[in-house]
């Protein structure tokens, strides 16, 4: 690893471009990384209509990319699992501007939260294989290490340090107690488990607590639905997407009035089942990164953690 | 499909009439401007954008066969739905697609194919049933059997006569109850269905229609001997953006949007009841 | 500290008189408790009350449509209860009441963020809550980080209870509305400027909405699409709009319990407006919202001689 003075760095960074710090507050309740790649609210399409003439359709131009620095490996490996969904199949264009355009400078958490649980998901506070170049704050310096292509190109031009053999003590001490402060939550087997629950009673249970708000799914950096809806103007409008969230009954409510999802019990499962059944079914990866946030931002204190942990007392037939 | 999966070509609304005698559902045939087309198989669909109200999604009632005019029968029940039907012919709409996987049809060469409707699902398989004609030698026997609670509620009514008067072909219509001058079938169609009793060797079924509809099908159709393998069926559920990103119409891991519209049962059988 | 309750549940629920106990349990976070319903006598162990319960458990009563449930109440959430009588949204026979004191409900994000660092344990003592986490054991006066809902509280204790738990409850008397006063002689410019810093951090989670017990319609003015009363996306008029027409909705049947506001992720201040009707209602009609399952909701009458002073 290389090392560098953070001032240094943070000057090269603001003559590059657009510079976003996240590494002075806490970033809560909302992940900057994720809505700095599925904005809450985003423009699809402008269309003006021009009598018989027809109809105008225009894309928006995108914004730029930015530096989004100080962001956590929790949030940098969330984008990771974004690209899952919207840079495969068919490709959504909007997302992969911004993710070919920002660039995620990512900070090891020195100081995880109560909250936390990334260690349940194979990696942790120190893992460096996330975002585009991956930084430690080991208090006098950074040390810093490019993980792909686009993170090199971002901090060509600067004098990097060779990290000392003391420097990297310092990291490996900060890992060691960054690690020790986090509950691991055991889900081994567990989605495995769950295609076996769908019908289980213990979703009723679960669910009862949650009043199905959308609170969870909105801080949460990989839940990624959304709407589009259509906002009209005299002979102009727009069309947009903004964040959904499966907690909510008109989420899947048809027009018919028929609603798969009628109750909180059933979206309860789904959320979960999402994260933990068919995201792994899908993509071999976990749609959890354990951050923690949607437990911070409930108001009713559904902690995922436990609901895990009853999901795995629960016995179920072979 | 455009590059851009989500902007719709500019769409002319070249003709649209009533389909229903109770004005609820009406036809309409487009033509894409500017040079554009989609090549589509029978049981996709699109996304038919009404600018200012929004998309919503329908099975194509058109087959590839029949040129480049794009045909949807469209129910008047939400916002978009009531725009569309207000929409005047020669108004400029949005249409984005193909979307989903459409029916199996090449699995069907060779094949007798059986294709059991009812109400106003009868848009997509329409569209099987001229696509199949259209090259009618490729195929063995096709049996269609298609209900509505009333004549008037039947689509394409005249196209269904004349189909009956062929003689490489079997159609049975039924209405839920006698009507005066109705001189054909009366009965649900699980019954009719069962009456008829279609040999299932070496036959596809394809099944659209109300729930309840498939509900009492299904079990005949086992009875007949159908495997899970060889009966399809088309799902819907709330939809937006039809390519399996904005999550609400999964059922178990699977998108309805992307994955289906159309499953075979022995495809359903794998997936959670969650429609 | 809860034997009394527990003790109470307990028996309810071996004698069969209730399916279950709607209360509260100790949560997973420090300064939450988490609601609960318990169904087996034994579980009556688990319930809790006090400052660390932020929802009104009223709201949970939709879920226990057919089922006899006792329910443990404060003061306000027992005039939602009566309020939900006279919507006939609830049977009065349907549940049984068990009162509870109240010195009021914790407003836990102002500690989280005065404390400055991550709590991971914390107890009330006395009139102190005691939090300890990575900045050390510090104290706070509870009554300094009650939720301002519940300074301007005229009822803390559950009104006609069909149990009642004893303890220290808050002062009626005390309640104390002088913050919005502040607000009422602000100018229109002021105001404006005022709710604009406070509401256009709003994310539209709708937990304001979905943990109010008053909230209970089947489909909300702001999912409709025929009409469209707000617009999606984030522009601060279709911001403003759903959270002033929620409370045009909420006036005279707003309990002001606070748990919207406790609810809210982002910490919006919407006791600025609940507290508002509150003390509108009190003074145009001399009406408190809740006091009798048989009152009729002050919108939802006529008198002649109804203040009309402030109809343009």
């Amino acid at each position: 690893m290389k090392k560098i003075e953070k001032e240094k760095l943070l000057r090269h960074l603001e003559e590059k471009g657009n510079l976003v710090r996240l590494d002075r507050a806490r970033q809560d309740p909302l992940s900057v990384t994720k809505s700095s790649h599925l904005p809450q609210e985003e423009l699809l399409l402008l269309f003006r209509i021009n009598g018989d003439k027809g109809v105008e359709i225009r894309v928006p131009e995108g914004r730029g990319g930015k530096i989004l620095f100080g962001v956590s490996p929790c949030e940098a490996r969330a984008v990771d699992l974004l690209d899952l969904t919207f840079l495969r199949d068919r490709i959504d264009p909007y997302y992969k501007r911004k993710r070919e355009d920002n660039v995620l400078f990512v900070l090891a958490c020195n100081k995880p939260r109560s909250t936390c649980f990334c260690t349940s998901f194979g990696y942790g506070p120190f893992s460096g294989k996330f975002g585009d170049v991956f930084m430690v704050d080991i208090g006098d310096n950074l040390l810093i290490d490019p993980v792909t292509e686009k993170g090199s190109k971002a901090l060509e031009g600067l004098e990097l340090e060779e990290a000392t053999p003391s420097d990297l003590e310092k990291m490996e001490s900060l890992k060691r107690s960054a690690e020790g402060a986090i509950t691991t939550v055991n889900i081994e087997g567990i989605s495995e488990k769950l295609k076996k629950m769908f019908l289980d009673e213990i979703w009723a249970d679960l669910a009862f607590k949650c009043v199905n708000c959308g609170a969870c799914t909105y801080v949460c950096p990989t839940c990624y639905c959304f709407d589009i809806q259509d906002v009209e103007r005299t002979n102009w409008g727009y069309r947009e997407r903004v964040w959904d969230s499966c907690m909510f009954p008109i989420y899947s409510l048809e027009t018919s009035g028929h609603n798969p999802r009628p109750t909180g019990v059933e979206r309860m499962r789904n959320r979960i089942m999402h994260k933990f059944s068919y995201y792994p079914e899908l993509y071999g990866e976990y749609g959890c990164v354990g951050c923690g946030r949607c437990i911070r931002a409930c108001p009713v204190n559904f902690d995922i953690r436990e609901a895990l942990e009853t999901l795995k007392e629960v016995e179920v037939a072979a | 499909m455009r590059e851009n999966p989500y902007v719709p070509y500019p769409a002319l609304l070249k003709r649209s009439y009533f389909e229903s005698d109770d004005f609820s559902l009406k036809t309409f045939e487009f033509e894409l401007l500017d040079g554009n087309r989609i090549d589509y198989i029978p049981g996709q669909f699109c996304e038919i954008s009404v600018f200012g109200k929004g998309e919503a999604p329908f099975g194509i009632a058109s087959s590839p066969t029949e040129g480049h005019i794009l045909k949807f029968t469209v129910n008047k029940a939400g916002l978009v739905t009531t725009a569309l039907h207000e929409a005047e012919e020669g108004s400029i709409l949005g249409i984005r697609g193909p979307l989903g996987n459409g029916y199996p049809v090449e699995k069907f060469r060779g094949k007798n194919v059986l294709i059991v409707g009812g109400g106003f699902a009868f848009t997509t398989l329409r569209s099987l049933l001229v696509y199949l004609l259209n090259s009618r030698s490729d195929y063995e026997k096709i049996t269609v059997i298609y209900g509505a609670r009333t004549p008037g509620l039947l689509l394409y009514r005249e196209e269904l006569f004349e189909w009956e008067k062929r003689d490489d072909l079997k159609v049975i219509l039924t209405v839920d109850r006698e009507f005066p001058g109705w001189e054909k079938q009366v009965g649900f169609v699980p019954q009719v269905l069962e009456r008829t009793a279609p040999s299932s060797k070496d036959c596809y079924a394809v099944v659209c229609g109300p729930p309840i509809m498939i509900k009492f099908t299904l079990p005949v159709l086992e009875k007949l001997g159908f495997k899970p393998e060889m009966v399809y069926t088309s799902l819907e559920k709330r939809m937006k953006c039809g390519i399996g990103k904005c999550g609400r119409c999964n059922i178990g891991p699977k998108y309805i949007c992307k994955d289906g519209p159309v499953f075979s049962l022995a495809q359903l059988a794998e997936l959670p009841e969650d429609y | 500290m809860f034997e009394k309750l527990r003790e109470t549940a307990r028996e309810l629920l071996s004698k069969g008189e209730v399916e279950c106990v709607l209360g509260f349990a100790e949560g997973t976070l420090p300064m939450i408790y988490t609601p609960y319903h318990a169904r087996k006598p034994e579980e009556a162990e688990k319930l809790v009350y006090g400052p660390f319960a932020a929802p009104n458990i009223a709201t949970y009563l939709r879920k226990l449509k057919g089922k006899k449930a006792a329910v443990i109440v404060r003061g306000c959430e027992s005039r939602t209860i009566n309020l939900l009588i006279s919507e006939k949204q609830l049977n009065r026979e349907d549940v049984k009441i068990i009162g509870v004191p109240c010195t009021g409900a914790l407003d836990r994000k102002r500690i989280l963020k005065d404390y400055g660092g991550e709590i991971r344990e914390a107890r009330i003592e006395g009139e102190k809550v005691i939090v300890k986490g990575d900045k050390g054991e510090k104290a706070y006066v509870l009554e300094e980080y009650i939720s301002p809902s519940c300074k301007s509280c005229l009822y803390p204790e559950a009104i006609d209870p069909d149990i009642k738990i004893d303890g220290p409850s808050r002062d009626g008397e005390k309640a104390d509305f002088s913050d919005i006063e502040k607000i009422e002689k602000m100018s229109p410019a002021e105001k404006w400027e005022f709710f604009e810093k406070e509401l256009s951090k709003c994310i539209r989670c709708y937990a304001c909405r979905e943990i109010c017990p008053m909230c209970y319609c089947e489909s909300c003015f702001v999912d409709s699409n025929r009409p469209v009363w707000v617009e999606p996306g984030f522009d601060y008029t279709d911001i403003l709009s759903f959270h002033l027409i929620k409370m045009y909705h909420m006036a005279g049947r707003c309990v002001d319990c606070g748990a919207c506001e406790r609810a809210c992720p982002l910490g919006i201040r919407l006791s600025f407006l609940t507290r508002k009707l509150t003390k509108d209602m009190k003074e145009a009609y001399n009406f408190v919202s809740g006091l009798s399952p048989e009152e009729k909701p002050a919108l939802g009458v006529f008198s002649p001689d109804d203040r009309e002073d402030f109809i343009l």
